[in-house]
C-alpha cells in the first residue's frame, strides 16, 4: 500500500513540477500586466519558480538513483554526450542540430525515465561548465533536456523494430522543432522587452501573434535544421545503439542468489 | 607554481553571491548608462582573476555585435512606437507596416546591452571559477548527483582522446566521412567503450568503498512536503501578480519550507568531504563588493532618487539621466579587480 | 572456522548469472599475512572472478550464484559487503584509465576516505573542532600515502596529463589510503610499458617486504614476477590446478612462459620460402615536428617482403608518429615513405591504407558491427570492394574465426576480439601490415595463436611492422630490430644482435625484473 502511495506521489511531483515549469515558460503570455515597480523583477521571478520546479523533479528523482552503477553509467554518459557537442563530426550539420538529442533519447527510450531526466539535464549543465555557459538560462535548457529524455522514456516499447525506429524518428523530429519553440520563449521576452511592456493591453493572443511572428521570422529554419538533424542522426545509430545499451542493461539488473554452506 | 595558483583562487560561493549581485542589478535596471558600468565592472574582475586554464572563451564581441544589432533590428521593424520617426512604412505591410522610430531602435539596443552584459557576467563566473570546486558546492542532498558531474567532468578529456583514437582507426581502415551514415563507425565504438568504462568505473567505485549499491526511495513524508512547498511557490507566483504581498509571502514560504527539507534530508549523507572551505580577507572584500550595491540599490533609501534606474526612450528619446552615487555603486562591482591575488 | 590466515577459501564455486559454466570451481585457498601470492592462469581461467569475491565485488555488485565459504581478515565479504570490506581490502583494476572517479590526484585519493566509515561523524551534531579534526586527519592521511608512493610531486595534477603508469600509481595510492591489510591487483601491468610496469612491481615488493602488505596479484606475463613472489597460485578452468613457491611452479614445468610462442627455424636469411623478397616498406629521412620539438629526425628504415622488424623504443620516442606518417594521417616535414613501390605523399589515408594493414593499440576503436563477418564486409565496402563472401569465409578460417563468424564481436574474448580486428584490416589482402603493441593484455595462448597467424602470412611474402615492448615477443618472431630514441633511429641490425647492445639493458629485456633481489628502499621514508 505504501508503495502504491509512494508511487501517486511521485506521479503528483512530476505533474506539478512539469506543470509550474510551463508556467514558468508561458510567463510572458499569461502574466497580468505588472506595476512598474515590479515590472524588472519578473525575470528574476520565473527563473525562481522554473529553478524551484527543476530541484523538486531532481530531488525525487536522484533519491533513487544512487547505485554505484547508475551513477558510473550516468557519469560517463554525461561526458559523452557533452563531448558530442564539441567535436567536429566532419559533416555539417543543418541549422541549429546538436547531437545532444539523440543520446539523450535514446538513452531515456532504454534505461526509462528517470535515467533520461537525468543525462538530458546533467548534459546540459554539464556542457555550460566545461564552456562557461553557466547563466539564467541554463535552468530553462536544463528542465527541457531533461524533459526529453523523461518523456522518452514512456515512449511505448514495440516488438517490430522498424516499428520501434519509426517512433524514435518521429519523436527525435517533434523534440527538434519543439525545443526551439521552448526555448524561444525564454529568450524572446529578453530580446524584446517584457513582453506586454512596450505595448499595453496587447492581451494573450497579441502576445501570441507577435510570438508566432518571432517564430517564423528567427527560429523555424534554425529549429527545422534541429529537428532533421535529430531525425538522421537517429537513422544512423537508433538500432545498433538500442541494442547496445539493452545489452548493457542487462549487465545493470542482477540477482544475487547467495547459497552459503 | 601548481599549488601557487590553487591557492590564489578565492572560495566558490563568494563568486556565486558576486554573479548573483552584478545579474540582479543588470535586470533591475534599464538605463544603458548603468548597464554599462556593470559591463565594465564584469570585464576588469574577469581580466584580474580568469584562471590560467579557463573554460572555452566566446568571441565576445562579434557575439555583442550580432546580439546588439539584432535586438536594435528587430525592436525597430516590428514596434512602431515613439515621436521620432526615421522612415515609415506603408501600412499595409504586416507587422512591419507602420512608422520605424529612433525611439524604438535605442530601447532595442538598450536591451541588447542588458542581454550582453548578463551573458558577460556570467562568463566571468565560469572563468574565475574551475567547474569541480563549483561542483563541490552542491548541498550535501544532491551528492550522488554532484558526483556524476564530477565523474563526466574527469571523463570529457578521455571521451576526447578515445574520439580521435576511433577516428584514427576508422579512418586507416579506409572510413572516410562522406555522409550520415559514415557516422556509425565513430559513434558506436565511442558509445561501447563507454559502457565498457562505466562498468569498470562502477567495480572500483565499490571497491573503494562507494557505499550505495541498491537503489532507495524517498520517504513518503518528504514526497509530501515536496509537493506542498512546490504547490506553495507556484501558487504564490501566481497569486503574487494579482493580490500582492499574499502571494509573495506564500512563494517565500514555500522556497523556504524546500530549502528546509533539502537541508534535512541532506544530514541524512554521512559523507563527510574532503575539501576544507575557510573564509579569509580576501573572501571578505569579494563579498563587500557583491553585497554593497545590492544594499544601496534594493531597498528604497529614502535620500537616493531611483528614477534615473528606470530610464525608457519613449515616448521621445532623451539623453539617460545619471546618479553619480548610483553609479558608484555599481562601479563597486569591479573592486575585487583591485585587490591582490597573492595577499 | 575463523583461521589465522588472511584469505581462507573453503570449496568456492561461483557462477555468474544467466551461465551454465561455473567461473570457480571448488577453490580451496588459504593466505597467510605477508605473503606475496602470484595467481596465474589463461584469460578467462578465473583469476579477475577470484579477486573479486575478496572484497564482496562478487557477488554485490556482479550477482549471481556464491557457494562455498569465504573469509577475508576474518570477515566473510558476502555478509560484510563491499563498502565494508574496501577498508580490508585494497583493489587494483587492469585499465588506469577507468578507474578514476575526480579528476585530480589528491581530490582522487580522498575519494575513498570521503566514503569511508571511518572518517564519518561518530554522532548526528559534531563540534566544529571535531569536524577540522578530522578534515586535518584526511589531509594527513593523504599526504602519507602520496609519500609513501613517491607520488607527492603529482600531488595537483590533472589525471589526464598523468602517464599509464602514473595513473596507475595513483591507483595504487587510492587503494592503499584505507589502509588495508590485503593488496589485490588484477592484471595492473598489462597496459602499462616495460619501464613503468617493473617501477609499479618494484613499488610492490617494497609494500610487501618492509610494509608487511600482503598481496594478492594477477598477472600474465609471469617472467617478471616470478623471482620475487613467495607463492604462485595456478588457476586453469576456474580450477585451482597448482599451489607451490615458485621454485616448484618452475619445476612443474606448466606453461608459465610462453614458450608455445616460438615460430620454429627461422633465421633472418631464410622464411620458409626461401628468401626474403623486395622491399615492400622504404621510409627514407623522414622528418616530423609538432611545433617546434622535432619528434622524428632523419628516420629511414625498410621492411621487406618475408620478414618481421620490430620497432622498439620508449614511450616518446616516436614510433607512434612514425606509424601515422606511414599510413598518412600525418604529413612528414622532410623524406619520403614509400609503400609498396609508391610514394605515399599526397594520397589519402585510406588510399594508402589499401596497401597497409594497420592495427592499432586498442582492438575495441575498429568494432562495432553486429556480426564478425559484417566486421569485415564493412572495410570491404570501405574500400569500395565488392562484398567477396570466400575471400571472408577465407580469412575467418586462416584466423581461427570461422566458429564466431556470426557472434556479436564484443561478446568475445580479448584475443578474439584482437584477431577479428586484424581480420577487419587485412581483408584487403595488403602486402605490408603495421601492428601497434598487438600482443597487449593477452595471455600466452592468445600470442601463440597470433604468431602463428603472422607465420602464415609471411609464407604469403607479407612484410610486418611490429611496434612492440615486448622483448620476448621480438626474440621469438623479428629477423631484425630498430631501437627508436628520442626520434632517431640509434640501433638497427638482426634482433640478437641489436637485443644484446648495452644500451639496452634495462630497456625491456628480463635483467630489468631483476634488479631487485634484495629490494632495498629507494628513499628513507615512512611506510604506512
Amino acid at each position: 500500500m505504501t508503495h502504491a502511495t509512494s508511487r501517486a506521489a511521485t506521479a503528483a511531483i512530476y505533474g506539478l513540477s512539469l506543470f509550474a515549469g510551463i508556467a514558468a515558460f508561458l510567463a510572458p503570455f499569461i502574466l497580468p500586466q505588472p506595476a512598474s515597480a515590479q515590472e524588472n523583477l519578473t525575470p528574476l521571478l520565473t527563473v525562481l519558480l522554473l529553478v524551484i520546479s527543476l530541484v523538486v523533479l531532481l530531488v525525487e528523482v536522484q533519491g533513487q538513483v544512487v547505485s554505484a552503477k547508475v551513477v558510473a553509467a550516468l557519469g560517463i554518459l554525461v561526458a559523452m554526450t557533452a563531448v558530442l557537442r564539441f567535436i567536429e563530426v566532419a559533416i555539417p550539420g543543418p541549422g541549429g542540430f546538436s547531437p545532444i538529442f539523440a543520446p539523450i533519447i535514446l538513452a531515456g527510450y532504454v534505461f526509462g525515465a528517470r535515467f533520461g531526466f537525468l543525462l538530458g539535464a546533467m548534459t546540459l549543465l554539464l556542457s555550460a561548465l566545461i564552456t562557461g555557459g553557466v547563466g539564467p538560462w541554463l535552468p530553462y535548457q536544463m528542465f527541457t533536456a531533461g524533459w526529453v529524455g523523461m518523456s522518452s522514456g514512456w515512449l511505448p516499447h514495440l516488438k517490430n523494430s522498424r516499428g520501434e525506429l519509426a517512433l524514435l524518428l518521429a519523436w527525435g523530429f517533434f523534440w527538434g522543432l519543439l525545443y526551439g519553440a521552448i526555448m524561444n520563449l525564454y529568450t524572446w521576452p529578453l530580446l524584446v522587452g517584457t513582453a506586454v511592456g512596450w505595448q499595453p493591453g496587447l492581451g494573450f493572443t497579441g502576445v501570441l501573434a507577435r510570438y508566432a511572428t518571432f517564430y517564423l521570422t528567427t527560429s523555424l529554419v534554425w529549429d527545422m535544421g534541429r529537428a532533421i538533424g535529430n531525425l538522421l542522426l537517429l537513422l544512423v545509430l537508433g538500432t545498433p545503439a538500442i541494442r547496445a545499451l539493452a545489452r548493457f542493461q542487462q549487465r545493470f539488473q542482477y540477482w544475487v542468489v547467495c547459497a552459503e554452506s | 607554481m601548481q599549488t601557487e595558483r590553487i591557492d590564489k583562487r578565492a572560495d566558490v560561493r563568494v563568486w556565486v553571491l558576486w554573479a548573483f549581485a552584478a545579474a540582479l542589478l543588470t535586470t533591475l535596471t534599464r538605463n544603458p548608462l548603468y548597464i554599462f558600468i556593470i559591463l565594465l565592472a564584469a570585464r576588469v574582475v574577469a581580466l584580474r582573476w580568469q584562471l590560467a586554464d579557463a573554460p572555452l572563451k566566446l568571441p565576445l564581441w562579434r557575439l555583442g555585435l550580432v546580439i546588439l544589432i539584432f535586438s536594435t533590428l528587430f525592436n525597430l521593424l516590428f514596434v512602431h512606437l515613439g515621436q521620432t520617426v526615421l522612415l515609415a512604412l506603408p501600412q499595409g505591410w504586416p507587422l512591419l507596416g507602420g512608422p520605424l522610430t529612433l525611439e524604438a531602435a535605442v530601447y532595442g539596443a538598450t536591451n541588447g546591452l542588458m542581454l550582453l552584459t548578463l551573458l558577460l557576467v556570467f562568463m566571468t563566473f565560469s572563468n574565475v571559477v574551475p567547474a569541480s570546486d563549483l561542483i563541490y558546492l552542491t548541498p550535501r542532498l544532491f551528492h550522488s548527483l554532484g558526483l556524476v558531474l564530477l565523474i563526466a567532468l574527469t571523463y570529457v578529456p578521455e571521451t576526447r582522446r578515445h574520439w580521435q583514437q576511433i577516428r584514427d582507426a576508422q579512418a586507416i581502415r579506409g572510413h572516410a566521412p562522406r555522409g550520415w551514415r559514415d557516422l556509425r563507425p565513430l559513434l558506436l565504438p565511442l558509445l561501447l567503450g563507454g559502457l565498457e568504462r562505466a562498468m569498470t568505473l562502477a567495480e572500483a567505485m565499490v571497491a573503494r568503498g562507494y557505499g550505495a549499491t541498491a537503489e532507495t526511495r524517498q520517504p513518503l513524508l518528504a514526497q509530501l512536503i515536496l509537493l506542498l512547498g512546490l504547490g506553495a511557490t507556484l501558487g504564490g507566483w501566481l497569486l503574487g501578480y494579482w493580490l500582492g504581498w499574499p502571494g509573495w509571502v506564500l512563494l517565500g514560504s514555500g522556497v523556504l519550507t524546500l530549502l528546509l527539507l533539502i537541508w534535512t534530508l541532506g544530514k541524512r549523507n554521512p559523507a563527510r568531504r574532503y575539501e576544507e572551505r575557510r573564509w579569509g580577507w580576501r573572501e571578505g572584500v569579494l563579498a563587500a563588493t557583491a553585497v554593497f550595491p545590492l544594499l544601496c540599490l534594493l531597498p528604497p533609501w529614502p535620500l537616493l532618487d531611483r528614477s534615473s534606474l528606470y530610464y525608457t526612450p519613449y515616448p521621445q528619446v532623451s539623453l539617460p539621466p545619471f546618479d553619480p552615487v548610483i553609479g558608484l555603486a555599481l562601479a563597486l562591482l569591479a573592486g575585487s579587480g583591485l585587490i591582490n591575488h597573492e595577499g | 572456522m575463523a583461521g589465522e590466515g588472511v584469505i581462507e577459501f573453503a570449496r568456492v564455486t561461483y557462477t555468474y548469472p544467466q551461465q551454465a559454466q561455473a567461473a570457480l570451481r571448488e577453490v580451496t585457498l588459504q593466505v597467510q599475512p605477508g605473503e606475496f601470492v602470484l595467481l596465474a592462469g589463461p584469460s578467462g581461467s578465473g583469476k579477475s572472478t577470484l579477486l573479486r569475491c575478496l572484497n564482496g565485488l562478487i557477488p554485490h555488485l556482479s550477482g549471481g550464484t556464491l557457494q562455498g565459504e569465504v573469509r577475508v581478515h576474518g570477515l566473510n565479504p558476502v555478509a560484510a559487503g563491499p563498502q565494508q570490506m574496501s577498508r580490508h581490502v585494497g583493489f587494483v583494476f587492469q585499465n588506469p584509465e577507468a578507474q578514476a572517479v575526480l579528476d585530480r590526484v589528491e581530490a582522487e585519493i580522498a575519494f575513498g576516505l570521503e566514503c569511508s566509515t571511518e572518517f564519518r561523524p561518530r554522532r548526528q551534531r559534531e563540534s566544529r573542532a571535531e569536524r577540522v579534526a578530522a578534515q586535518q586527519a584526511m589531509h594527513a592521511r593523504v599526504a602519507e600515502t602520496l609519500t609513501m608512493l613517491h607520488l607527492t610531486p603529482l600531488r595537483q595534477r590533472p589525471l589526464h596529463t598523468l602517464s599509464g603508469g602514473e595513473r596507475q600509481k595513483v591507483a595504487l595510492a587510492c587503494a592503499l589510503a584505507l589502509r588495508p591489510a590485503l593488496l589485490a591487483l588484477d592484471e595492473p601491468t598489462s597496459q602499462l610499458d616495460p619501464q613503468a610496469a617493473a617501477e609499479l612491481l618494484h613499488t610492490l615488493v617494497r609494500l610487501n617486504r618492509q610494509a608487511g602488505l600482503t598481496i594478492l596479484l594477477a598477472e600474465h606475463r609471469l617472467e617478471r614476477v616470478l623471482p620475487f613472489v613467495s607463492r604462485v597460485v595456478y588457476l586453469e578452468n576456474g580450477r585451482l590446478t597448482l599451489d607451490a613457491p615458485p621454485t616448484e611452479a618452475a619445476r612443474q614445468r606448466l606453461p608459465l612462459t610462453d614458450s608455445r610462442l616460438r615460430i620454429p627455424a627461422q633465421k633472418a636469411e631464410g622464411t620458409q620460402n626461401g628468401k626474403i623478397g623486395s622491399v615492400v616498406l622504404a621510409v627514407n629521412g623522414v622528418t616530423f615536428r609538432y611545433g617546434s620539438t622535432a619528434v622524428l629526425q632523419d628516420v629511414s628504415l625498410t621492411v621487406r617482403a618475408g620478414e618481421v622488424v620490430a620497432l622498439l623504443g620508449h614511450n616518446g620516442a616516436g614510433k607512434s608518429t612514425l606509424l601515422r606518417c606511414i599510413i598518412g594521417l600525418l604529413q612528414p616535414e622532410a623524406g619520403e615513405i614509400w609503400v609498396n613501390g609508391r610514394l605515399t605523399r599526397g594520397r589519402a589515408a585510406a588510399d594508402i591504407c589499401r596497401e597497409v594493414a594497420y592495427l592499432p593499440q586498442n582492438p575495441d576503436d575498429l568494432l562495432f558491427s553486429e556480426s564478425v563477418a559484417e566486421e569485415l564486409a564493412v572495410t570491404q565496402r570501405n574500400h569500395r570492394l565488392a562484398a567477396d563472401e570466400t575471400a571472408v569465409n577465407h580469412l575467418l578460417t586462416e584466423l581461427g574465426l570461422s566458429q564466431v563468424r556470426d557472434a556479436y564481436p564484443r561478446d568475445l574474448s580479448v584475443g578474439q576480439r584482437q584477431r577479428v580486428a586484424l581480420a577487419a584490416v587485412t581483408i584487403t589482402q595488403p602486402p605490408l601490415i603495421l601492428l601497434d603493441e598487438p600482443t597487449r593484455g593477452l595471455d600466452g595462448a592468445a600470442k601463440a595463436a597470433l604468431a602463428a597467424i603472422w607465420r602464415g602470412w609471411l609464407a604469403q611474402g607479407k612484410a610486418i611492422l611490429l611496434v612492440t615492448h615486448d622483448v620476448e615477443l621480438v626474440k621469438r618472431v623479428a629477423q631484425r630490430a630498430i631501437v627508436l630514441q628520442a626520434g632517431q633511429v640509434v640501433i638497427e641490425g638482426e634482433t640478437a644482435v641489436v637485443l644484446s647492445q648495452p644500451s639496452l639493458v634495462g630497456y625491456g629485456s628480463s635483467e630489468v625484473y631483476n634488479l631487485t633481489a634484495d629490494c632495498r628502499p629507494q628513499t628513507a621514508g615512512p611506510i604506512l
